[in-house]
């Protein structure tokens, strides 16, 4: 288990690293002065070489590298253009925002998703196997931001529901209003997530199902509960748990497209201000954050399986 | 007293295409709806960047079916010339995945060793970035637009692609007949090219339907964001982005947009899936 883990964690080092020399690596793609694309055909001279020096332009990019990646290591993103700030410090005050996001829809995704999925492998081929089926499927295939669009239009447009249809500019300093302002974001992710994850469960509850291990339990006289509790769901929540590291990179996604549609300063709106002011160094911060999150959470799914499976080798 | 089964006709074998799987023949259907939409956007006089006094017609308005936007531009034209454009980006990205995705995992397959195991790394470094991460940085150093987006999806889907490729050749290779051309003197292009190739197909088709229905949600969400086709050239993404402005006025132009992808979107999935059964000998009856 020891060696599992650690060649696991030095797979994810790898990828991690192999991010930042992508991160970095496309920068150099820049055509042209990259100074002149951010400050415009207007800037003078004292200012492109002011900020020349600023993204150390006038030194070679292994060095520019190595310096970059020795801040990273040190949680030093370097500075924001557009804001003149420290990117570390904007990135988390977003993370303040997106990720409670991502953990309630998550979360919300769950306890939907697994009793739906178990009552729809135990009954399938029943209305309600169809009717949770038909609903995920159009939860898959209907884009997310669509059916916050929709959302909008529904609860707050024809239902009048008093939800504030953006964030409060104090952010958490409100808290009521804050939280308000989430609920449709979160119901927007979390649908989307709960699809995906329903169809999963129901497959994997039927999968184990048809074992043989679930007949000799039945012949043996258990109590359905008991096979199903005791047997059946712990040997199916292994695929479960496996994808739920695929999914958590696809939630985080959703998320940052759906922030967009609701408003809410995020992640996505920090993206989307960073491309358009051409502040480069702040793309980067955000694009390699967002690929950590990822890397660690396929490192966490990786290790928990392990935990759960016996059978998965660790040589 | 005349027998009822002399009456009866023989009964008739179910025609080949009924014999497909439903998912199949449904998602078919809806791809020929798409191609429909297509042929009907090229055909239809009226230009979908075309701006009329008419604002905001609600839908079943002469002339405008589907209502107007906020401009006065045909929403029913607009969504029809949105098909053509998802069509494109979907085919350009799901060939860029598809031919990189193919050598790559081809290559990774077929040599295995050290060449496998570093492909494997880059491969699975390249799954930690998802197409919008890919779009962004794109869109960083050139603009943003249509060509940086399909790229990025393209990019995004490679892993997918390459790790099908892979899967399909390592089962490949172990077979006695690519030991046959071997000991025949053929040479490992040859062998890859006219003896592997050939047997992973199935899988990779699956993979490209499903990979289109990626392209086409995720081109939508990066128009939508601004980090794809731009405007006044219509896609369903950019089409919400803009009529969002104006929901609360008519939703007419947020629902139709939406609708579409999720047809598109539905259309490669089910076609993927019952592409899967159908391939599948353990599921064909």
């Amino acid at each position: 288990m020891f060696a599992y883990t650690l060649r696991r964690l030095g797979f994810a080092l790898v990828t991690l690293w192999l991010a930042t020399l992508l991160v970095f690596g496309a920068l150099l793609l820049i055509p042209g002065n990259p100074a002149q694309a951010i400050l415009g055909i207007e800037a003078t001279p004292a200012d492109l070489e002011a900020l020349e020096a600023r993204l150390g332009l006038d030194k070679p990019p292994l060095e520019r590298y190595i310096s970059w990646l020795g801040g990273v290591l040190r949680g030093d993103l370097g500075q924001s253009i557009r804001y003149e700030r420290p990117i570390a410090e904007l990135i988390v005050a977003r993370l303040g925002i997106t990720l409670p996001i991502v953990v309630a829809s998550l979360l919300l995704a769950t306890i939907l998703a697994v009793p739906l999925g178990i009552l729809a492998a135990r009954k399938a081929g029943s209305p309600i196997d169809l009717g949770v089926s038909v609903a995920s499927l159009l939860g898959i295939v209907l884009p997310s931001f669509w059916v916050g669009l929709m959302f909008i239009y529904i609860f707050i447009v024809w239902l009048k529901l008093p939800l504030p249809t953006s964030f409060p500019i104090g952010g958490w300093e409100n808290p009521e209003r804050a939280l308000a302002a989430l609920v449709l974001p979160v119901l927007t992710v979390a649908l989307a997530s709960a699809s995906f994850l329903v169809r999963l469960v129901r497959g994997s509850v039927l999968e184990v199902l048809s074992q043989d291990f679930i007949r000799t339990a039945r012949a043996k006289g258990l109590a359905e509960r008991v096979v199903l509790y005791k047997h059946a769901l712990r040997n199916a929540a292994l695929p479960v748990v496996t994808v739920l590291g695929l999914e958590f990179a696809s939630l985080l996604i959703a998320t940052v497209v759906v922030e967009t549609v609701f408003g809410i300063p995020g992640l996505g709106s920090l993206s989307l201000t960073a491309i358009s002011a051409r502040d480069y160094p702040l793309v980067q911060g955000v694009v390699l954050v967002i690929a950590a999150f990822i890397v660690l959470m396929n490192l966490l799914v990786d290790l928990l399986y392990g935990l759960l499976d016996p059978r998965v080798s660790y040589a | 007293m005349p027998s009822q089964v002399a009456q009866s006709k023989p009964s008739r074998r179910p025609s080949r295409w009924a014999r497909l799987p439903l998912a199949l023949r449904v998602g078919a259907f809806l791809i020929v709806l798409i191609l429909l939409m297509v042929l009907a956007s090229t055909l239809n006089p009226t230009n979908p960047n075309a701006t009329t006094p008419n604002r905001l017609a609600p839908i079943f308005t002469e002339g405008h079916p589907l209502g107007t936007d906020i401009l006065g531009r045909d929403t029913l034209a607009r969504v029809l010339a949105g098909a053509q454009n998802a069509l494109y980006v979907g085919l350009v990205a799901v060939g860029i995945g598809l031919s990189v995705g193919l050598l790559l995992g081809v290559l990774a397959g077929y040599f295995g060793g050290w060449l496998d195991q570093i492909l494997s790394v880059l491969l699975e470094a390249l799954y930690a970035l998802p197409a919008l991460l890919i779009a962004l940085l794109l869109a960083a150093i050139f603009n943003p637009g249509v060509t940086t987006s399909m790229v990025a999806i393209g990019l995004a889907a490679v892993p997918a692609f390459a790790r099908v490729a892979r899967a399909g050749v390592l089962s490949v290779k172990a077979l006695p007949y690519i030991e046959a051309a071997r000991a025949l003197g053929m040479g490992n292009g040859r062998i890859m090219l006219r003896h592997v190739l050939p047997n992973i197909i199935g899988p990779l088709v699956v993979q490209a339907s499903l990979a289109f229905a990626v392209a086409i949600l995720a081109e939508a969400a990066l128009s939508y964001l601004g980090l794809g086709t731009q405007p006044p050239n219509p896609s369903w993404g950019r089409m919400l982005r803009e009529a969002q402005s104006y929901q609360e006025l008519t939703p007419y132009p947020v629902i139709f947009p939406g609708l579409a992808i999720g047809l598109a979107v539905l259309g490669f999935n089910l076609l993927g899936d019952g592409l899967r059964d159908y391939l599948d000998p353990r599921k064909r009856s």
